[in-house]
């Protein structure tokens, strides 16, 4: 089984960051009509999302995020030997945007950067990537960063998703602490890749006609739009989550009864309550952030924590966290974290001007 | 689980009143029959039958027969 162990590995800190772009579903009722709104919000529980502007990217959200990290906490850039950028919307096709982020942190060429390409999994793969990279190495702090701009890959009259997605960066600083052990369950199913896609931009097809057609969903989009089978996402998010956290508390010998909070991807409120129904939760203990963010990627789990206990001082979580969702891709772990250390979220319009390349600038 | 049975559980899930289906209903004629109550047949199958119905053979339901013949423990 794919199952990781780390110790001795922590969590310093986490931020995150919006736009202050904030578009209520409302303002889709003369698209959509108001019934459809109604029915939307009912299932999802979204009742507004954050929206990046044209320019602001994924890599900016994750900027400002580590800047706000960075002035909560007093750390020497040179003692962070290694940064991953978790996303699905970089920069440029290339380099990484994790090279871009680098220079604008002030990251010391003696740290690794890399990119990893997950969304809604991302936050449980790239934490174990970055503490199994501590763990082979003995520098102070490791940095973590995820940043999503999806509102960009939506066609604006697809009803089944344009409400849905939400823009957000987060930043978490890991360090050495004693006596913390992680454990995480990582699982993949490539045989539904096509679950949630976008086909057109890649290499398989860099630039296929925009022609429209209709999706087995009923929906019309192009190939340059993204393509969700919320059917199976849903069978998936009910029967697949499910059964891989009740395996995670096999493998680590424990029961619901040893966490104080469950933080779930936030994709959608009625998975969310088959979860608690299924896995018999304690409802006060399962955040929602979903209704004012939306659906936010692999930040969902970062930005609910934020979200829920930013504001609390000296609790001690112990929370299983699952993030499941495109690839398919989908992991348990556990976290433990003082809600001090959560940080509210910021809402930023900044973006980085100079890395816009102009034909004859380079 | 006799078919009586069947038919009044689909017809809870899908929030009919009692005796509005037959095993010959198309499911395309019912207005409640929409993404949301392909869902709830989801968790339906889930709960009842401890079954995972995968998109793909919900998107196959024609009539409410198609639905029973899959309600089996």
């Amino acid at each position: 089984m794919s199952v990781f162990k780390s110790s001795g590995i922590g969590i310093a800190g986490i931020a995150c960051a919006v736009p202050k772009n904030n578009v209520p579903v409302e303002s889709f009722t003369s698209a959509f009509g108001e019934e459809a709104i109604r029915n939307f919000t009912s299932v999802t529980g979204i009742k507004s999302t954050y929206k990046a502007l044209p320019e602001q990217t994924a890599s900016d959200l994750a900027v400002v995020a580590a800047q706000e990290l960075f002035s909560r906490i007093n750390v020497a850039k040179s003692e962070i030997g290694a940064m991953f950028l978790v996303t699905q919307s970089p920069d440029y096709r290339r380099p990484s945007s994790a090279s871009v982020v680098q220079l604008r942190l002030g990251l010391p060429i003696d740290c690794s950067c890399m990119e990893i390409n997950l969304g809604c999994s991302g936050f449980v793969y790239g934490l174990q990537t970055a503490m199994a990279m501590m763990s082979a190495s003995d520098y102070k702090y490791g940095l973590l960063l995820l940043g999503e701009t999806a509102t960009k890959l939506v066609d604006p009259m697809d009803k089944s998703i344009v409400m849905m997605y939400g823009d957000a960066g987060a930043a978490i600083l890991l360090e050495r602490q004693e006596d913390v052990k992680t454990t995480t369950l990582l699982r993949s199913d490539g045989s539904r890749y096509k679950a949630i896609i976008l086909p057109a931009g890649g290499f398989r097809d860099m630039a296929p006609d925009h022609e429209r057609f209709i999706c087995s969903d009923g929906i019309e989009r192009s190939l340059y739009d993204i393509f969700m089978d919320g059917t199976s996402v849903f069978s998936f998010s009910i029967s697949d989550i499910p059964e891989a956290i009740n395996d995670y508390l096999k493998i680590t010998e424990t029961a619901v009864s040893d966490y104080n909070a469950f933080v779930f991807h936030q994709a959608n409120q009625f998975i969310i309550k088959q979860l608690i129904k299924k896995m018999k939760l304690p409802k006060d203990q399962v955040p929602l952030a979903l209704d004012r963010y939306g659906n936010t990627g692999g930040i969902s789990i970062p930005l609910t924590l934020c979200d829920a206990y930013g504001d609390k001082c000296g609790e001690k979580l112990k929370s299983l966290i699952c993030g499941f969702g495109i690839g398919l891709s989908w992991g348990v772990a556990n976290i433990e974290v003082d809600t001090d250390n959560l940080y509210p979220i910021i809402q930023t319009d900044d973006y980085y001007k100079e890395g816009k390349l102009i034909p004859g600038q380079y | 689980m006799t078919n009586q049975e069947k038919l009044a559980l689909i017809e809870e899930t899908l929030e009919l009143d009692e005796g509005t289906l037959t095993p010959e209903t198309i499911l395309e004629d019912l207005d409640k029959y929409d993404s949301m109550a392909k869902l709830s047949l989801i968790v339906m199958f889930d709960d009842e039958f401890g079954k995972k119905v995968e998109g793909a053979e919900i998107k196959a339901f024609e009539t409410v027969n198609d639905i029973m013949a899959l309600m089996e423990k």
